[in-house]
């Protein structure tokens, strides 16, 4: 499932990262890693970005990078 | 000695270095580089200290120009330094990722604990005797905001440099360990005059860092280099991941592993106010209600207050320049000079003092409540439209102040093309001296409506010229990725200081035009040149535009100061009776060809400095070009109707 799909509080885990290092290396340095556990805070319309809480932070990923996000539902 | 405050965007950094150093401080170009940092002293215990404050980075792994030059900086910093690493303790497992690779660097550091009220509040219990045990340098809890604990701080940073007390380095799992200690075996049995310790530069060489890349190839022995090469890409198999990742995976857990020692999170059952406002703020369709009231309410206030005081300037100008032209009629060239520097300076400070200090104002309470990171949110699908990210509206948004300022700001975007058209675009945006000219003429002449109106037609032109630039100069926009800090109540010195920083850039970019060009505009007036200037364009103007020849003059002052075409209107057509010498489509139409047309003097060498000259001219170019469409437009469609 794409981070995308994700319903508002869902928690989820990240299982990859598809949009090449620059976007990936840019996600770790705010401190989001492959395997972990997030928490989809908010989600707007029409192709908004998706803020997710990861650990203590609260991050917005724009609509494109969330869609290259895969997740798995817990 | 030299103290270094480093750490990540938003730790409140900035708020301990302004608690110390406060108005005192300069901002300083990185040679090189248009990024920027500020730099101050102070004296502590009878010792002259230098302060520097770096632009926030939240990894040494960089991936813009800010974090980069942050982090040059750091390892050119001579001998003579220690580090102030400042945490925000409210977010403590990422901030540690900085704290670990600024160990790696092994200069004499110390860690404030920022933000310990906000921890609190967050459940976060935080013990730092473990954490100085971990990293063996001293940990002071800091609430910068109120001044708690900053004293302290200094005085430890300065013992610890006294004592050259360095931080222990932060183990990572035994996997990227023994890639780590294979790389330094490497560098370690070759002969090189490599700078910092081994382990900084195994790990820089992991992470390809492209600022340092190119020193290595040449410092280490091509057969050495040529072995860490193949054992960084046998790595990346065996990890199954680019090796810029290994290291940084590695560096999370390993943070995330010290947050887990040192603290304590409790789940507390209290309902945070804050957390309402946001779902309010942020709530898909309330959102923008609330964004558009915030900044309706923002705009009107400052104009109201504006157009209240600025007659009082302007007015005391006036009686200035009649004195002067009094007491220096025998020579009217040196009165001329005189005057003109004069009306320079009451030009800005009419504009300074009733527009643009409110407005920074506005906009630092904005930044600092952590609203303007929503509002980049809330429109990001919109920027998006024209082929740009959320972040660009924040220069847009100064640009309704001073576009000055708004280029400037334009630094905070990470890609060139990016900052070109938020740049071109922010251009275009009617700033408080366009302002003036739009409900001085349109706004009084015609009706308040219209001049609401030539506001919403620049926005649609806005949108278009980002929407055919973007098609222009296609590239994948890397994405939104923005931290949404918490809500903060900003505090009063820091809010003070930011106005200042953005006025200074007004004074120091801006001011020195608008003198310079009011002395011109006096000499010319002075020599009686206006007559030929204005014949000399007159078939662009009265030709094209469909304007009155005495207009052409305005126009080109206009270029120096945006708000001189309107008073400058009133003379050329020798009458404050507008309408009894130009229709209400001449009216309409000069209005937006001065809204749109080349950019001030100020704001071209604005453009020059932030990108470089050829695009200052390209984008002067594209906006005169988009002026003259409109105004030709308008004329068509005033001469059909």
């Amino acid at each position: 499932m794409r981070l995308i799909d994700c319903l508002n509080g869902s928690k989820v885990k990240i299982l990859s990262i598809d949009a090449g290092k620059g976007a990936e290396l840019n996600l770790m340095n705010l401190g989001l890693n492959i395997g972990d556990v997030i928490t989809v805070s908010k989600r707007s319309r029409l192709r908004g970005p998706v803020v997710i809480i990861n650990k203590d932070s609260e991050i917005a990923i724009g609509h494109g990078l969330a869609e290259k996000i895969l997740v798995e539902g817990l | 000695m030299q103290f270094i405050l480093v750490g990540q965007p938003n730790c409140g950094k900035s708020t301990i270095f302004n608690h110390v150093v406060g108005y005192k401080a300069v901002v300083a170009n990185f040679p090189g580089a248009t990024v920027k940092y500020t730099k101050g002293n102070i004296e502590l215990e009878n010792q002259k200290i230098d302060v520097v404050d770096l632009p926030g980075t939240y990894s040494s792994q960089t991936t813009d120009e800010a974090e980069l030059v942050a982090i040059n900086y750091l390892r050119n910093s001579s001998n003579n330094s220690v580090l102030i690493n400042v945490i925000d303790a409210s977010v403590l497992s990422r901030s540690l990722q900085l704290t670990i690779q600024l160990a790696s660097l092994q200069m004499p550091m110390v860690i404030a604990l920022n933000m310990m009220d906000e921890a609190e509040n967050k459940g976060i219990k935080i013990f730092k005797e473990r954490l100085q045990e971990i990293f063996q340098v001293p940990v002071i809890e800091t609430i910068g905001r109120k001044g708690t604990g900053v004293f302290e701080l200094f005085v430890k940073a300065k013992e610890i440099y006294e004592k050259k007390q360095i931080p222990k380095n932060v183990k990572f799992d035994d996997k990227t360990e023994e890639l780590i200690s294979k790389i330094e075996s490497v560098l370690e049995n070759s002969k090189n005059d490599l700078r910092w310790y081994s382990r900084f530069n195994a790990l820089k060489l992991i992470e390809k860092d492209p600022l340092l890349i190119n020193e290595y190839k040449s410092i280490i022995h091509p057969n050495d280099f040529k072995k860490i090469e193949e054992i960084i890409s046998s790595a990346e198999k065996d990890y199954k991941k680019p090796s810029e990742l290994i290291s940084s995976s590695a560096r999370i857990e390993a943070a995330y592993r010290i947050f887990e020692k040192t603290a304590e999170v409790k789940s507390h059952d209290k309902i945070d106010i804050r957390k309402r406002i946001d779902d309010l703020l942020m709530h898909p369709i309330l959102g923008y209600i609330f964004m558009i009231a915030i900044l309706s309410i923002m705009f009107f206030s400052i104009f109201k207050l504006g157009s209240f005081v600025e007659p009082i300037f302007l007015d005391s100008f006036d009686l200035l320049n009649n004195y002067l032209a009094e007491q220096f009629k025998d020579n009217q060239v040196v009165a001329s000079i005189l005057i003109g520097i004069a009306s320079g300076i009451g030009g800005g400070v009419g504009i300074v003092i009733p527009f643009l200090i409110p407005f920074f104002i506005f906009l630092s309470i904005l930044e600092d409540t952590g609203y303007l990171a929503r509002i980049a949110f809330l429109v990001d699908n919109l920027m998006h439209k024209i082929g740009l990210h959320g972040l660009s509206i924040i220069p847009i948004i100064l640009g309704y102040g001073c576009t000055v300022p708004g280029i400037l700001a334009t630094r905070i975007l990470k890609s060139k093309r990016d900052k070109f058209i938020t740049a071109t675009l922010t251009t275009l945006i009617p700033c408080t001296a366009k302002m003036t000219v739009i409900f001085g003429l349109v706004g009084f002449f015609i009706s308040m409506k219209a001049a609401v109106l030539i506001y919403l037609l620049n926005i649609v032109i806005v949108g278009l010229t980002g929407k055919f630039l973007s098609k222009v100069l296609p590239e994948i926009s890397p994405g939104l990725i923005l931290e949404i800090p918490k809500y903060h109540m900003p505090s009063f010195t820091t809010v003070m200081n930011k106005t200042w920083f953005r006025l200074k850039e007004f004074i120091i970019v801006a001011w020195p035009l608008l003198v310079v060009g009011s002395i011109i505009l006096e000499l010319i007036t002075h020599f009686n040149w206006v007559e030929g200037i204005n014949s000399f364009i007159a078939p662009f103007t009265s030709g094209l535009l469909g304007l009155p020849a005495a207009v052409g003059i305005t126009l080109l002052f206009g270029i120096m100061r945006k708000e001189l075409a309107l008073i400058l209107l009133f003379a050329a057509l020798g009458t404050r009776d507008v309408l009894s010498v130009m229709t209400l489509t001449q009216v309409f139409s000069f209005t937006v060809f001065v809204t749109f047309y080349v950019p001030c003097l100020a704001t071209i060498a604005a453009l020059a400095r932030e990108l470089n000259w050829k695009n200052a001219l390209l984008i002067s170019v594209i906006t005169a070009v988009i002026a003259v469409l409109l105004s030709v437009g308008l004329r068509v469609i005033g001469i059909t109707f």
